[in-house]
């Protein structure tokens, strides 16, 4: 794994036999300890795995996929992915990890404005340094298959909010990570972009054996979970499928 | 029923949110304030300098003037003695006293010119020249008692670091002789020493007569008076005409100053509406909130105009204080610049002008008002839902552009016009500010399309994060884009004025390399004086000699008495003139028949003269008319010169006088003539070799400090530039940190994004660093061809200096580099988790 993050090539000792993420005692807090929002969390992932994660609104579900995603650190405790430890990596090997390793879908698309549906989905290839013929020939590939081909040169404002948000979830796995994350993506959609989207992630996750970790409200996303769990007083329980 | 006004606490509250957030942002705080605090001390100091400058010209008026209404001269020499008797007892005329002045240069100061003052205290009381401020008549008596003996002004006697009981030692006239100080006297003026009449006529008038007569008359009696001083050869001037004449030249250096201190302003108040408008537009959502929490749009504009206003208290106050230093600074620039270019400066302490102090208050405190009255509308006008949304300007750009494009191509017809038209100064400038203003207001539509371009080929060609970059820092425009306009106009003043300066030197170099086209010069003393015919006798056995040029310069012989005379007679062998405007030899023929004169553009510009026109000189025999045959370049002042053949004036002038020669040596000649003049001149008491080419560098020197006034407000602009992308860069940083976050969690590494942010605002430096290059070259083209050509009357070729706009193009990009690096460290400190929380 430190190998893969530091220099890009797969780890020999990066098995299947371990949970892609091992969360050992993670509290996490925002200025006040006393008042933490997370609390000696413990938590293992497996490959291959959908898991959602449901709770009240400021439960700390985003700070949780946050966490996971290495988008911030946690005030106590450790993560792993794949046995390496992520807390204590500096922001570049972090940035590499999230780069390689990480999709995120979010609530509010977070497409960047300026650059066309394409040049969205070529943006992870070439932050991964994929050649750009192949990679654009990728991206054409996923957005016909996602029936979005005839949008690739308009820019996001130019789009509906379900279009955008499966542009946003082909932007997510365009550069085939391990793991997608993906923050109330539905909650901006109404039930039928909704249906489409989540079929988008899931015929792009886990039924490629890629993890898929979703926060939401949603009863339609709680559908799709091989594993639920819920955030009660910043513990994780889990909750009834 | 429910009230349309709401209570009136809640504009305090929003007055005290306001300001709370600023003080939890204490970088962008001081930025700000920095803004509005540098706007201030520029327009301040300027000011203070410029207030210096008219005390030295009015002092300088009180010398010229005493309380004298009239003075008699004699063209080309001095008023015999027996007229000031024949005045008092056939005139009647008791209000009359003579004065014997001249220039001395001193052996411990031999670089500048003093003016020595001869007066008979007693009979200068009748024409009013007031003796208090100099001593008392007590000191007078003892000065007339002592011989040799002077009085000097506090300020010459402390620049000299001389006390009463010292001695002045004479380089020219009478190298080497002694003049003991009786006393230091409570007068302000500088470069001028007091003296009785014996001691004067001794130095200047051995053979007796005046240099002039003061006297205090009524318009009658000078009517009368008038036909019995022409019968004798002599003229009477109006004090206060020439006063006026003298006024109207020193109202074109006034005027260049003060119009510093407004482009400055301009400059100032880009930079203060950028800041301000910053500190509004990132609180947009926080007023969108507020107007939808039922927040009046009149409070809400109330209440950012005075949180600005106390930003504005804050940045003047700071403001004041550095203009306070500044200035002090720039005033003794500016008098320098004054007693080099006219002679006569006549003040030297700084003094704090209140109403200068008070106009900085204003214009501040007025110029962030009005900065913020914009934004502040526009935070008022927009609607709280939309005011939420932090991209809801952005949306509307293309609108607010085409805006921008129209009133730009307003205020550039108007400039146009003005400029067009100008017949005076003021108008010049205002149309030269309307067009910097009109062009500032078109930086972001024509930013816009350049940003873009950039993006779409780095799309096309490069990297989809330069691309993100480039077309980031265009969308943004409409928030960055006062501050663009800010840098754009700071780098084209640093590149314009640059220019101006550079062709300005180009000529007054070139004009140096002919007009002291000698390689030595022999300066002759005006006392004792140098009989002409054996001293050219002496001249041709100089070893290495190939010809001579003969020189005489006086004040101009005219009704004002301001600017000079300057009369030349070149070696048969030589054959030429140091006047550029005469290649031709029929013109030299013609100025050697005269009655002729050549005439210098500053001259011909302010008295409306041309070729074939007739130019009225006083002569001993009366006024004489002169044709004007052509015009010429002449640096020297501003002023004016005449010019014409040495044997002409002196078939009409009398005067057999000479100041100096010129030497030209043979080539390869030049350090056996060095040498030979070096040993002709100790032959001769208060005769002195200088090397033109020690002269050409003082003139250079000259120059260069006239224009270090104007190379600090290059530097302000400069500064300027740094602040505005400072802040353009943090509103932009502001403004994509959500983006930026989804780049980071997309897996944009620390570095990557480092050189980004860095590549974004160099680029937006670069770009606006471009636009400001047509713009400098427009700006130093206005000022060569009509600023200055209103102001002085000279002309200069336009050198284009393209190091100095690549330069130019290099500072805007460094400006950002340098700008960006801060905002894009900030942008690291944070998780990409806080971007996306917050933004």
């Amino acid at each position: 794994m430190a190998d893969k993050l530091n220099n890009g090539a797969e780890s020999p000792d990066g098995g299947d036999d371990r949970p892609d993420f091992r969360l050992s005692g993670v509290s996490k807090h925002y200025g006040n300890p006393e008042r933490p929002v997370l609390r000696d969390l413990n938590l293992d992932i497996a490959a291959g795995e959908r898991l959602v994660i449901i709770g009240r609104s400021g439960s700390g579900k985003s700070t949780l996929l946050n966490l996971l995603g290495a988008l911030d650190r946690p005030s106590a405790g450790e993560i792993r992915y794949r046995g390496q430890r992520l807390d204590t990596l500096d922001e570049s090997r972090l940035a590499a990890f999230r780069r390689r390793e990480i999709g995120f879908v979010f609530q509010a698309f977070n497409l960047v404005p300026t650059l066309t549906v394409l040049e969205n989905l070529l943006l992870p290839a070439e932050l991964n340094g994929l050649p750009r013929r192949t990679a654009a020939a990728r991206c054409q590939r996923l957005l016909a298959e996602a029936g979005l081909a005839e949008l690739a040169a308009r820019y996001p404002d130019e789009l509906a909010g379900g279009e955008q948000q499966r542009v946003a979830v082909l932007r997510a796995v365009v550069h085939e990570p391990s793991v997608v994350i993906a923050d109330e993506p539905t909650g901006n959609l109404d039930l039928d972009n909704a249906r489409r989207t989540l079929d988008l992630l899931q015929a792009h996750s886990g039924d490629r054996g890629r993890s898929l970790v979703m926060a939401t409200h949603s009863r339609q996303v709680i559908g799709r979970a091989t594993r639920l769990l819920e955030i009660r007083d910043g513990r994780l329980v889990p909750a009834p499928c | 029923m429910l009230s349309r006004r709401p209570p009136h606490y809640q504009a305090w509250l929003v007055l005290l949110a306001g300001l709370r957030f600023h003080a939890r942002h204490p970088a962008q705080l001081l930025l700000t304030i920095a803004g509005i605090a540098l706007g201030v001390a520029a327009v301040l100091a300027v000011d203070l300098a410029s207030d210096s400058a008219n005390r030295a010209f009015a002092a300088t008026a009180r010398l010229l003037r005493g309380q004298a209404s009239h003075e008699i001269v004699r063209p080309g020499g001095l008023v015999p003695e027996a007229v000031l008797a024949a005045l008092r007892r056939e005139q009647g005329i008791a209000a009359s006293a003579g004065v014997i002045e001249g220039r001395v240069r001193l052996a411990d100061d031999p670089g500048r010119a003093y003016r020595l003052v001869g007066r008979d205290p007693f009979a200068a009381t009748r024409v009013g020249a007031r003796l208090a401020p100099f001593g008392d008549a007590a000191l007078w008596r003892r000065l007339l008692a002592t011989a040799d003996a002077v009085l000097l002004p506090a300020p010459v006697a402390q620049a000299l670091a001389l006390n009463a009981g010292d001695e002045l030692v004479l380089a020219d006239p009478w190298p080497g002789r002694r003049l003991p100080v009786l006393a230091v006297i409570d007068d302000d003026r500088q470069r001028l020493i007091h003296a009785d009449l014996l001691t004067a006529r001794e130095l200047f008038a051995p053979g007796g007569g005046f240099s002039r007569i003061d006297l205090r008359i009524d318009e009658r009696s000078a009517a009368r008076l008038r036909p019995w001083l022409e019968r004798q050869g002599l003229v009477l001037r109006s004090v206060p005409e020439r006063l006026a004449q003298l006024t109207g030249m020193s109202r074109a250096f006034r005027v260049n100053l003060q119009a510093l201190s407004l482009l400055t302003l301009v400059l100032g108040g880009f930079l203060v509406y950028s800041t301000v408008a910053f500190a509004v537009v990132r609180r947009r959502e926080i007023f969108g909130l507020l107007r939808g929490l039922g927040l009046a749009r009149r409070q809400l504009q109330l209440a950012v105009l005075a949180e600005t206003a106390a930003l504005a208290l804050a940045g003047v106050a700071l403001g004041l204080a550095g203009g306070i230093v500044l200035g002090s600074g720039l005033v003794r620039l500016v008098l320098r610049t004054i007693s080099d270019l006219y002679l006569v400066a006549a003040v030297n302490e700084f003094t704090l002008s209140v109403a200068a102090l008070a106009k900085a208050v204003m214009l501040g405190t007025g110029a962030a008002l009005a900065a913020a009255l914009l934004p502040a509308t526009e935070a008022a006008l927009t609607p709280p839902a939309e005011a939420m949304h932090r991209s809801a300007p952005l949306r509307r750009a293309p609108r607010r552009y085409r805006q921008l494009l129209l009133l730009a191509l307003v205020g550039l017809a108007a400039a146009a016009a003005l400029l067009a038209t100008a017949p005076a100064l003021p108008f010049a400038f205002a149309g030269l500010f309307l067009l910097l203003v009109a062009l500032a207001l078109a930086v972001p539509p024509a930013l816009a399309p350049m940003l873009r371009g950039c993006g779409r080929l780095l799309a096309r060609f490069g990297s989809l994060t330069g691309a993100w970059a480039a077309r980031g820092a265009a969308a943004q425009l409409v928030r960055t884009g006062p501050a663009a306009a800010a840098l754009m106009l700071a780098v084209a003043t640093f590149s314009g004025i640059g220019l101006m300066i550079g062709s300005f030197r180009s000529s007054v170099g070139i004009w140096l390399d002919y007009s002291l086209d000698a390689d030595l010069l022999l300066r002759l003393p005006a006392a004792p004086g140098v009989d002409e015919q054996s001293l050219l006798d002496e001249l041709r056995e100089l070893p290495g000699l190939a010809g001579w040029r003969l020189d005489r310069r006086r004040p101009l012989p005219d009704a004002a008495g301001l600017g000079s005379l300057r009369a030349v007679r070149s070696d048969p062998r030589h054959g030429r003139w140091p006047l550029s405007a005469v290649p031709r030899a029929e013109l030299l023929r013609s100025l050697a028949a005269g009655p002729a004169v050549i005439v210098s553009e500053s001259l011909a510009s302010k008295r409306g003269l041309r070729a074939g026109d007739r130019l009225t000189l006083l002569t001993p025999s009366g006024a004489r008319d002169f044709e004007v045959l052509a015009e010429f370049v002449d640096y020297s002042s501003d002023l004016g010169t005449v010019a014409m053949d040495l044997d002409v004036y002196r078939r009409y002038f009398g005067d057999r006088a000479l100041d100096s020669v010129g030497l030209f040596a043979r080539p390869g000649s030049e350090q056996q003539l060095a040498r030979a003049a070096a040993e002709l001149a100790a032959r001769h008491r208060g005769m002195r070799v200088i090397s033109t080419d020690f002269l050409r560098d003082i003139s250079l020197a000259v120059f260069d400090r006239t224009f270090t006034i104007t190379e600090v407000l290059r530097l302000i602009a400069g500064l300027v530039a740094v602040i505005a992308i400072v802040n353009a860069l943090q509103a932009q940083r502001l403004d994509s940190a959500r983006e930026t976050a989804v780049m980071r969690a997309l897996g944009l590494a620390p570095g990557q994004l480092l050189r980004l942010s860095l590549f974004q605002s160099g680029l937006l430096g670069a770009c606006s660093g471009l636009l400001a290059v047509p713009v400098g070259l427009l700006l130093a083209w206005l000022l060569i061809a009509i600023v200055n050509r209103l102001a002085f009357g000279w002309s200069m070729g336009f050198a284009v200096d393209v190091g100095l706009l690549v330069d130019s193009v290099l500072l805007a990009a460094l400006a950002g580099l340098l700008a960006g690096w801060w905002p894009a460290r900030q942008a690291l400190r944070w998780p990409p988790a806080r971007g996306l929380r917050e933004f």
